[in-house]
């Protein structure tokens, strides 16, 4: 176990040392397409010269993530203990992940588009490149740092393990807390397009619940893949049990509320049928950030 | 009158007794989580019959050698 992660650790920090000269090169492709698209410049020249290497680059930040999450997988049963930084990466790992098709899709649409005008798919773009570049940081000093406690460290015997319990509460915090902003920054801003189709209100929000729901869903998967082999009542252990109910009650209280709010509203304003598409995302996102924090803030308690 | 009553243990003072164990070791023996052992003995979480019983086999002492009651102050009753 302990030379498989290291030998994965020493790839994982190989490719994200190549990862973060890949960034550089693709976002300087980026930016040169973008003034050679204000500019009205041979932009179709530029988008041969650099497909290739910008294709290649794109396969290895797809390697390099999929080796990342492999070791983040690792590292979790490894060391047996929470950190938050590990958590954050396994989240901000997967969505970067997933944002490395959206961005084949968006570069495809400039492509195309740029014959209309300055096409806006450039936005997302650069918070996606944000994504990948901070997650590449981040996973280089996580890596760096595990490195030399990986040397010093033996596996720990844990009959009983919580970290991967704990791992998914802090993953069920960063998804609810991405969920519920991302439909309200969407849903904000979605009136203030030009004529907006309502399919695409629809195809929005379900991408943003896909991609903040998935790294929950994952490692909660990877949680039942150990359980699946134990009885449902050893699944926890008394605490958690007790920490579990607790977390449920205030969930339940509080989630009454959260629906009377969004009844009164509807109820007071009809014109505001957006509410209507999102009500339940928003819903579903706030009951999970609320039992994550209640039930990490129970069992942390004591 | 009416007594109030907290639950006490002496879990570290037999962990030492019993060979310097870890909370992980005796979480390990009776089956639970670290973090539990660790809230038992700061008093923040009351163990079920069925650990406790656990914890006192495993020590090979009597149940309320381990655990026992504390009174903690006297309530008058409102009537």
């Amino acid at each position: 176990m302990k030379k498989l992660l290291n030998t994965t650790n020493k790839t994982t920090l190989f490719l994200c040392s190549l990862s973060i000269a890949g960034l550089i090169f693709t976002n300087t492709f980026f930016l040169m397409l973008k003034n050679r698209i204000i500019n009205m410049g041979n932009v179709e020249g530029l988008i041969d010269r650099f497909s290739i290497p910008v294709a290649l680059t794109y396969i290895l930040f797809g390697f390099f993530h999929l080796s990342a999450i492999l070791t983040l997988v690792l590292q979790l049963n490894f060391f047996k203990r929470d950190n938050v930084l590990r958590a954050f990466l396994f989240f901000i790992g997967i969505i970067s992940l997933l944002m490395l098709f959206g961005d084949t899709a968006l570069v495809n649409d400039i492509s195309k588009e740029y014959v209309f005008g300055f096409p806006n798919e450039f936005y997302i773009l650069y918070f996606s490149q944000a994504v990948h570049f901070l997650f590449s940081v981040l996973m280089m000093i996580l890596l760096i740092g595990t490195g030399k406690a990986l040397k010093r460290s033996e596996k720990k015997v844990i009959l009983k393990d919580d970290s991967v319990f704990i791992n998914a509460q802090y993953i069920g915090i960063l998804s609810g807390i991405s969920g519920l902003v991302l439909i309200t920054i969407f849903s904000a801003l979605y009136p203030t397009f030009y004529n907006p189709p309502v399919w695409a209100l629809k195809a929005g929000i379900s991408v943003i619940c896909f991609i903040a729901f998935v790294p929950y869903f994952l490692i909660i998967l990877y949680w039942l893949v150990f359980k699946i082999r134990e009885k449902p009542s050893e699944w926890y252990d008394e605490k958690q049990f007790k920490d579990l109910a607790k977390s449920s009650l205030v969930t339940l209280g509080t989630s009454v509320v959260f629906l009377l709010i969004l009844f009164v509203i509807q109820f007071s304003y009809k014109s505001v049928l957006i509410l209507s598409l999102i009500w339940f995302p928003l819903y579903f996102f706030f009951i999970l950030l609320l039992f994550s924090a209640m039930t990490l803030f129970f069992y942390k308690q004591g | 009158m009416k007594n109030k009553h907290r639950l006490k243990n002496n879990l570290r003072k037999c962990r030492f007794e019993y060979n310097e164990i870890s909370q992980q070791q005796l979480a390990n023996e009776v089956g639970v989580t670290r973090l539990t052992i660790h809230s038992i003995e700061k008093g923040k979480f009351n163990p079920s019959v069925l650990l406790a019983l656990k914890i006192a086999s495993f020590f090979k002492k009597p149940v309320e050698e381990i655990f026992y009651l504390e009174d903690y102050g006297l309530k008058e009753k409102k009537k």
